[in-house]
């Protein structure tokens, strides 16, 4: 059992889950979470079921007021936590009481943080997802984004448990994140490692869009055909778009690559203007070869 | 990039090339297939592999596999289905869908940019049969060919941020169904109130590709009573 209100939110804040999926023949995006790893863990941190729905902040923080006894966590991009003024770790279980303020500041590093309650949050489920999908009004409240006022409410909560869980990884000053080819691989000249790509400011949860030289392509026709999150598609200017959650069911670039599942979350979380390459691996299965 | 080993199947007498669009998803392309043969195709797809696969997104030249077991075992299963004629027996669903042209909001400028009058624009419409090309772009959006090439009118210039489910559109030269509420930016020249997606029901949409639809015009009067 929990319940906060929001007493302050950013205009990005939604409800996300693991994703709807079996339902891009409809063209219904998959969206949830950006960075499913840190979706499970701060569910493991309020001992929920992995999946769990949880909120997702991004670009700006959010305020709350416990209403009753609550169990919370907050992971992903770094943020700074405070509960009535005072400061207290990510990463960690905490125990709200009725009255106490829970403050998360906008993300200091990374993108999208994720505030766990314990027990199963009250959202909306359209086509088995409660992941906020606002174009279209899907899952969350009402299909919306968090505004103030809104009265976040668990069931089947367990009781508190302290769980810590180590922090992640530092990213590199050039991140390399790993892709495998795609249906029109064979239209680029060179390899895209070659590049080193900037995140656009403008990247959002349809798409992380890339600053840098273009890739040397052969020009082709793509008759509009299926995408999903991970595919990586080059329109004519020849800088890469890598579609993301929210993103459509078909497109008419060509698709040269996906980034591979691992790599998502790590991807969803770089900074804008972060540094990054993208590497061509072997695919599981070996279907393609790994070039060298 | 030269290397290229390319894999591919025969199902349903067509020669497909097997890409991998995603750790669990394959894409089967036939280059110059005809778009009946691939909405055949996948409907034969769907009773074949049933519970194997996932998800299925058709388009105009491909089908993407969405799949939670073994690629491999897809694949044999695919080539070693004999396709007989009763498989594909299947008839293609006809629709009759009634339509409001009096919702249509964009009705006097497709009229104005065909040079016609509008009950000239309906009378044309009406007499089209549309067959659904393929679904997807915003959710539950219907695409479809068979529009006179006079009712031809390019896309707004600014897309609503709301269309109302049900809308008929007009898009270039393509027409479709806004099936949900979505933003949009195709002349609307009609709306059905006839609940085209249903998520509650499996499957959740009454129309599939392949299918074919034509209209039957109702008032305004009509539109409202409808349901109750």
């Amino acid at each position: 059992m929990g319940k906060l209100r929001v007493i302050k939110v950013g205009p990005l804040s939604t409800i996300q889950d693991e994703g709807r999926f079996g339902y891009r023949q409809y063209g219904i995006p998959q969206s949830g979470a950006m960075d499913i790893r840190a979706l499970h863990n701060v569910n493991h941190l309020v001992s929920n079921g992995p999946g769990w729905p949880v909120i997702e902040t991004a670009i700006q923080g959010i305020k709350l007021e416990a209403l009753e006894e609550t169990t919370i966590a907050v992971t992903g991009a770094i943020t700074s936590i405070e509960i009535n003024d005072q400061q207290l770790p990510m990463n960690t279980s905490h125990q709200l009481s009725k009255g106490d303020i829970l403050t998360i500041s906008k993300p200091l590093d990374g993108v999208y943080s994720y505030l766990g309650i314990g027990g199963k949050l009250k959202a909306n489920e359209d086509f088995g997802s409660t992941s906020t999908y606002l174009m279209a009004g899907f899952g969350g409240i009402e299909g919306r984004a968090l505004k103030k006022g809104d009265v976040l409410e668990t069931k089947e909560g367990k009781p508190f448990e302290n769980h810590v869980i180590k922090r992640e990884i530092e990213t590199k000053e050039v991140e390399t994140i790993r892709i495998m080819k795609g249906p029109e691989w064979k239209l680029l000249k060179d390899l895209p490692e070659r590049t080193i790509f900037q995140v656009d400011p403008s990247s959002n949860r349809m798409g992380i869009r890339l600053i840098g030289n273009p890739l040397d392509m052969i020009s082709g026709e793509v008759l509009s055909s299926a995408v999903i999150p991970g595919t990586i598609q080059l329109p004519p200017n020849g800088i890469p778009l890598i579609l993301m959650n929210d993103c459509q069911t078909t497109g008419g670039y060509p698709r040269i690559g996906k980034v591979v599942e691992e790599d998502m979350g790590r991807l969803a979380q770089l900074n804008p203007m972060h540094r990054l390459r993208l590497k061509v691996i072997a695919f599981e299965d070996g279907t393609q070869k790994p070039l060298k | 990039m030269k290397e290229k080993e390319l894999q591919s199947l025969r199902f349903n007498n067509t020669s497909w090339e097997i890409f991998q669009l995603g750790e669990k998803c394959i894409l089967l392309q036939a280059p110059n297939i005809q778009i009946e043969k691939i909405h055949e195709s996948t409907r034969l797809i769907k009773t074949v592999l049933g519970n194997l696969i996932t998800d299925i997104v058709p388009s105009y030249n491909s089908i993407a596999l969405f799949y939670s077991t073994e690629k491999s075992s897809l694949i044999e299963k695919l080539e070693t289905t004999k396709v007989t004629a009763e498989k594909k027996s299947k008839k293609i669903q006809r629709l009759e869908i009634p339509i409001c042209y009096e919702l249509g909001l964009d009705l006097a400028d497709v009229a104005v940019h065909a040079g016609i009058g509008k009950e000239e624009v309906i009378k044309t419409h009406l007499s089209g049969v549309y067959r659904a090309i393929l679904i997807g772009f915003t959710p539950g959006f219907i695409y479809m060919d068979g529009l006179d090439e006079q009712l031809a009118c390019p896309r707004k210039e600014n897309p609503r941020k709301f269309i109302e489910p049900g809308s008929v559109g007009i898009g270039g030269e393509q027409t479709g169904i806004y099936s949900l509420a979505s933003p949009g930016g195709w002349n609307i020249i009609g709306r059905t109130p006839m609940p085209l997606f249903d998520p509650k029901q499996q499957p959740p949409m009454s129309i599939e590709v392949g299918s074919e639809v034509s209209y039957v015009r109702m008032s305004i009067k009509e539109f409202e009573a409808w349901g109750s």
